[in-house]
């Protein structure tokens, strides 16, 4: 009843401060700058707003926007009318709307830039090749192309390009944080870029135009639900017309190449277009301990929260399936069926069930943990030597008793090992859950895998390996108190 | 009163038979030693009288009564058991594997404690053992506890199982002598299992000699020693030979 009641009392009071406002960002550069953007607008008047940001990619971001999780996010209007409605034909700005409408679900004006699928080459070799259109390949059939994997893959790609443009050459294909070295060292000479990457004036590439219309338009937008807040709809609607390709270049390029935060970025960018006053006061940058020890501490929350959840239902569970060994079968070979899922599989798997956030993330870790615990517990009650598990009984004692003074005591450096285990496989894997917005280290991981940013990638990873290895030493700790030496195995 | 009687009692091990109509009576407080080769089915019969096996035809009767397995712990209170090698808990030590069964039924400290002091007089072991781990403990040492364990509840039948057979001969005659003088202060039906002529012939009020899970002769020293039996002849025969 008390329970019932703190639930109620939650969901009135978050009901009533309609003030904080959830906004995501794709996990990518341009999806955050365009994410603080919108933020610090928010902010500007006088909204509090909760940066849902590395919520991962398109479908996790829209799962999460009509699950209600955030309120809005930045979104591309061909991947709206491609990935998300799958819709055939191409459509018009109006005409997406009314499709959206239908769905409950909208956008704002277009913010002006189109970062689209292009094709780019060095300046040198367009002069030296006389390129301007995509037409222009045909000519050249001696070209070395190296594409994306994606690009060469997808209905929008290379594989109805080279139709339309009936183009001679055969691609390689590459992955594309290399294929501006690539470029830069003439091992290739065309790739595929978005049209608004920072790193397109840092190597001098000129894109090629598309003359015949082939690549649809990726017009970014703020997408909601209908139902948002029309204040809301408004404050994002003063963005429309605001964002020119190269503009959105030249923030791009000051991300990766001059090193300046997104909130930086993006605050200059308000300022410079009048949308605000001052910079928000609150966003300073932080040093690397302060941006560390929050994400640090929210990684051991989710990790030992599952682990926990883990340890409660497997090792009763592993001591069930040893009283009803008929059991032991099936539960292990599902336990272990988990176990080959994916992680990143799993954790996909839990957004319908849970959504995204925290409780998925926690979710998909607990099952991950249940199998080393589980199959540690049952091997050792099973593996207790067979004359004493005999003398214990032989003396009088009962099976509880046997199992309660003999049999889980006799366990327990075995139960320890497997909950050591899992706790190591949890830490490890929940660097993946920050994919579905759970936060953690596994935050700079995702977002220095994005921006090919090493130092980020290092902030993730260097402290999520010493808190393995500490857990490591804790449980070795823990293992010295509770399994007596004269159990200790030599 | 005979405190344990096998009547026509067959027991197999898979499609193995290995106690073949086996009838005997054990007389109250008195040393019967069980006596055969390894295989030769004496073990089961421990296990036949606390239970820990069931009879495939025959009975098995303990104080004169049937066995109900459904209701064997409290039978099992009453019978002792210790058995051969280190079968006392690794992970308790030599105070709480003692007095185990006195926690479990629980005794108050103080009827544990006067329980303790008589054993430890008994077997000879120091009080500073009490904090010892099984580990740290010589075979005869462990032996020892084993016993005590096993004599916790002051029960009315002891069954040991081989109970003397890792120890150094020094150790296992001191132990023998041991319980005899226990038997003769706080005498009870004990059932002994050995394949060492020497033992039984040191410790038995009767002996029963077994071969293939079947019964080769019953009596007193003497009866054995003088026997016509062929197998008993020859097993005699041979260990007095190897003795020499």
């Amino acid at each position: 009843m008390k329970n019932i009641l703190i639930i109620l009392i939650l969901i009135i009071s978050s009901a009533a401060n309609g003030q904080t406002i959830r906004v995501g960002a794709k996990h990518f550069n341009e999806g955050y700058i365009l994410s603080e953007i919108l933020s610090q607008l928010l902010e500007n008047e006088g909204y509090r707003v909760e940066r849902k940001f590395n919520l991962g990619g398109t479908l996790v971001c829209y799962q999460a926007l009509i699950n209600k999780e955030i309120d809005l996010y930045p979104e591309y209007t061909g991947t709206i009318s491609e990935a998300i409605l799958k819709l055939k034909s191409r459509q018009t700005y109006e005409e997406l709307r009314n499709k959206l409408n239908e769905q409950e679900l909208d956008i704002s004006g277009e913010f002006g830039f189109n970062n689209t699928y292009a094709l780019a080459v060095t300046d040198s070799t367009a002069e030296i090749k006389d390129l301007k259109n995509i037409s222009d390949l045909k000519l050249h059939p001696e070209l070395k192309l190296g594409l994306s994997h994606e690009f060469l893959n997808r209905e929008d790609g290379w594989k109805n390009l080279s139709k339309v443009y009936d183009l001679p050459q055969k691609p390689a294909g590459l992955e594309h944080g290399l294929a501006y070295k690539a470029l830069e060292d003439k091992q290739i000479e065309l790739t595929d870029v978005y049209s608004t990457d920072g790193e397109i004036p840092k190597y001098n590439l000129k894109i090629l135009e598309d003359d015949k219309n082939f690549f649809p338009v990726y017009s970014a937008v703020t997408f909601y639900n209908i139902g948002v807040e029309s204040k809301i709809k408004e404050i994002s609607g003063r963005l429309t017309g605001k964002i020119s390709e190269s503009e959105m270049q030249e923030m791009n390029e000051q991300v990766l190449y001059e090193n300046k935060t997104f909130a930086e970025v993006a605050g200059n960018f308000l300022l410079k277009k009048d949308l605000i006053k001052k910079l928000n006061p609150e966003i300073k940058d932080q040093s690397i301990w302060q941006q560390i020890l929050p994400k640090l501490f929210q990684h051991l929350k989710i990790t030992s929260i599952a682990l926990f959840f883990s340890v409660i239902i497997a090792v009763p569970l592993g001591i069930l399936i040893y009283i009803y060994s008929y059991l032991s079968k099936p539960v292990l070979y599902v336990a272990g069926l988990l176990q080959t899922i994916p992680s990143i599989a799993l954790l996909a798997f839990m957004i319908p069930l849970f959504g995204i956030g925290v409780v998925p993330a926690i979710a998909a870790l607990f099952l991950y943990g249940l199998l080393p615990i589980l199959r540690n517990t049952a091997a050792a009650l099973f593996s207790v030597d067979p004359l004493l598990k005999e003398v214990a009984s032989g003396i009088g004692l009962t099976n509880f008793q046997k199992l309660r003074y003999v049999e889980i005591p006799l366990s327990v450096p075995t139960v320890i090992a497997g909950i050591r285990t899992s706790a190591v496989i949890c830490i490890g894997t929940a660097t993946l859950a920050a994919f579905i917005g759970a936060g953690g280290l596994g935050e700079f991981i995702v977002t220095g895998l994005a921006l090919n940013n090493t130092k980020l990638i290092l902030m993730g990873a260097v402290p999520a390996a010493l808190l393995a290895i500490l857990t490591e030493l804790f449980f070795e700790m823990t293992e010295k108190i509770l399994v007596p030496k004269h159990l200790v195995k030599k | 009163m005979h405190p344990v009687i096998f009547e026509n009692t067959d027991k197999y091990y898979a499609d193995k038979k290995v106690l073949d109509n086996v009838s005997f009576s054990m007389e109250e407080n008195k040393i019967s030693v069980i006596l055969g080769r390894s295989g030769s089915g004496k073990s089961t019969i421990l296990k036949l009288i606390n239970g820990l096996l069931k009879p495939d035809s025959g009975t098995v009767k303990v104080f004169g009564e049937k066995i109900i397995h459904s209701d064997i712990y409290e039978l099992r209170k009453q019978i002792g058991y210790s058995v051969q090698g280190t079968s006392l808990f690794p992970h308790m030590n030599v105070y709480e594997n003692i007095t185990l069964l006195g926690r479990l039924n629980k005794w108050n400290k103080e009827k544990i404690s006067d329980r303790l002091d008589i054993l430890l007089k008994f077997v000879d072991l120091p009080e500073k053992f009490l904090k010892k781990y099984p580990a740290e403990l010589s075979g005869g040492e462990q032996q020892r506890v084993g016993i005590c364990r096993a004599m916790m509840l002051n029960p009315k039948i002891f069954l040991l199982d081989e109970a003397f057979g890792a120890l150094d001969p020094t150790t296992k005659s001191e132990i023998h002598s041991e319980l005899l003088r226990i038997q003769s202060i706080e005498p009870r039906t004990i059932v002994i299992v050995t394949h060492d002529l020497q033992e039984a012939f040191k410790l038995a009020d009767r002996i029963i000699i077994i071969e293939k899970g079947v019964i080769r002769q019953t009596g007193v020293r003497e009866e054995i020693l003088n026997s016509e039996i062929e197998f008993v002849k020859y097993f005699i025969r041979s260990q007095i030979e190897f003795l020499k």
